[in-house]
């Protein structure tokens, strides 16, 4: 049952995001990372957007979106069983990830892959979209031992932010300075994405 | 029980010690004067029936049934028959629960479905700075985000809610031994530093709206 309600964590709509600078040289770095072969099946969770499109085109592979409107409650299961399914900063938005975590299990082959990314600070750099950031250990320990899955490898990437934004002038310290929230600054130097290939565990 | 699959469960054995000294302190002090139940109430206490809430049971003479249920993440409490005396439960206890789920909106949207409609569910869990948190809870919420991200968007409204600071000042007081340890490396830091600092909680009434 999904209860009518506000959601949290769904404030913006990403798939309007105009394609930045930020968007290519994260889809870049995903891209880096992630090995799928042309043959495979490969699905993303979440609505279409500009980093799945640029996926796309650097990857050159067809990728299905598969979506819920409540992925803390819907049950998103597709008849195809998929090789390779994409999960990208969707885990730190959500109140039940292990539930959501079951539904993503579900839609990969026996021998499929997940690759999964996902944000982690000190909790006072979390964002305020985000219910919860996990470090690998935690994610390994309290939502992919309990379904049988496995991080096999794992990469750091840094954050992105437009080179713009650090030239806009005094407002951005006039505002640290009478609100003394220093979380935007700090957030240049000290957020990491963290990007993880899981399998079933042998 | 495996508690590769069912991380945060290990905790079980620790609730089973009795030790009335500290619940005298804890419920006396904190948790006993913020319970708002009439008379006749039926309460049910989530999780295995343990010495913490017979000692409550003692001291209010509440009517408390236990509800054990395999797998809080993902069993459908709220499509269980809880009956009693013709009727749903008044009032549920949440203690000391929600910080081992990973599934906690889930959880308690199957409270919100299994109370009666004037019912109180009462919610106490530790919510510490993420530094300090028990190796085995999942997620010590801060209040404020469980507000935002719980109880909202379950159209669960907030009647009380309130910090409990919870210091045991002997703890501080037992010599140099605690502290050789750690610097003798026989006790991490951070379980050091969780035995002085660890005193964060927080109590929520919640009713539907």
């Amino acid at each position: 049952m999904t209860p009518e309600k506000h959601k949290p964590g769904y404030c913006h709509d990403i798939d309007i995001e105009p394609e930045t600078r930020g968007h290519r040289k994260r889809a870049r770095q995903i891209a880096d990372f992630v090995h799928p072969r042309p043959s495979d099946s490969v699905a993303d969770i979440g609505k279409k957007n500009t980093k799945s499109e640029l996926l796309k085109k650097y990857l050159d592979i067809e990728i299905d979106q598969v979506y819920a409107d409540d992925f803390n409650f819907d049950t998103f299961q597709t008849a195809k069983k998929y090789d390779v399914v994409f999960c990208f900063e969707v885990l730190e938005h959500l109140q039940n990830p292990l539930w959501f975590l079951k539904q993503v299990k579900g839609l990969i082959k026996d021998d499929g892959i997940i690759y999964l990314s996902t944000p982690y600070r000190i909790e006072y750099l979390w964002s305020e979209l985000h219910f919860h950031e996990m470090s690998h250990t935690r994610i390994q320990r309290w939502l992919l031992s309990p379904l049988g899955l496995k991080i096999l490898r794992k990469k750091r990437m840094r954050y992105i932010k437009e080179y713009r934004q650090f030239l806009i002038g005094i407002r951005p310290i006039f505002r640290l300075l009478t609100t003394f929230n220093f979380a935007p600054i700090l957030n240049i130097f000290f957020t990491y994405t963290f990007i993880y290939e899981i399998r079933h565990e042998r | 029980m495996n508690s590769k699959l069912f991380p945060g469960k290990e905790t079980d054995e620790e609730l089973f010690v009795s030790n009335e000294e500290i619940y005298s302190k804890f419920f006396d002090r904190h948790v006993i004067p913020f319970l708002d139940i009439k008379d006749g109430a039926v309460c049910m206490d989530v999780g295995s029936a343990n010495p913490r809430m017979e000692y409550m049971k003692r001291k209010t003479g509440l009517n408390v049934l236990q509800l054990e249920v395999n797998d809080l993440n993902f069993d459908e409490i709220g499509k269980l028959q809880i009956w009693w005396s013709g009727g749903i439960a008044d009032v549920f206890f949440v203690f000391d629960v929600i910080e081992h789920l990973q599934n906690p909106l889930w959880f308690m949207n199957q409270l919100k479905e299994a109370i009666r409609s004037d019912g109180s569910i009462y919610v106490l869990y530790p919510c510490n700075p993420h530094w300090l948190w028990h190796p085995i809870h999942y997620n010590e919420i801060p209040p404020d985000h469980f507000i935002r991200w719980i109880a909202h968007p379950l159209e669960l409204e907030v009647v009380r809610q309130k910090k409990i600071i919870d210091i045991n000042w002997k703890a501080y007081l037992i010599g140099f031994r605690p502290l050789w340890k750690v610097l003798s490396g026989q006790t991490p830091l951070r379980t050091f530093l969780r035995s002085l600092f660890y005193v964060r909680y927080h109590i929520f009434e919640l009713k539907k709206t």
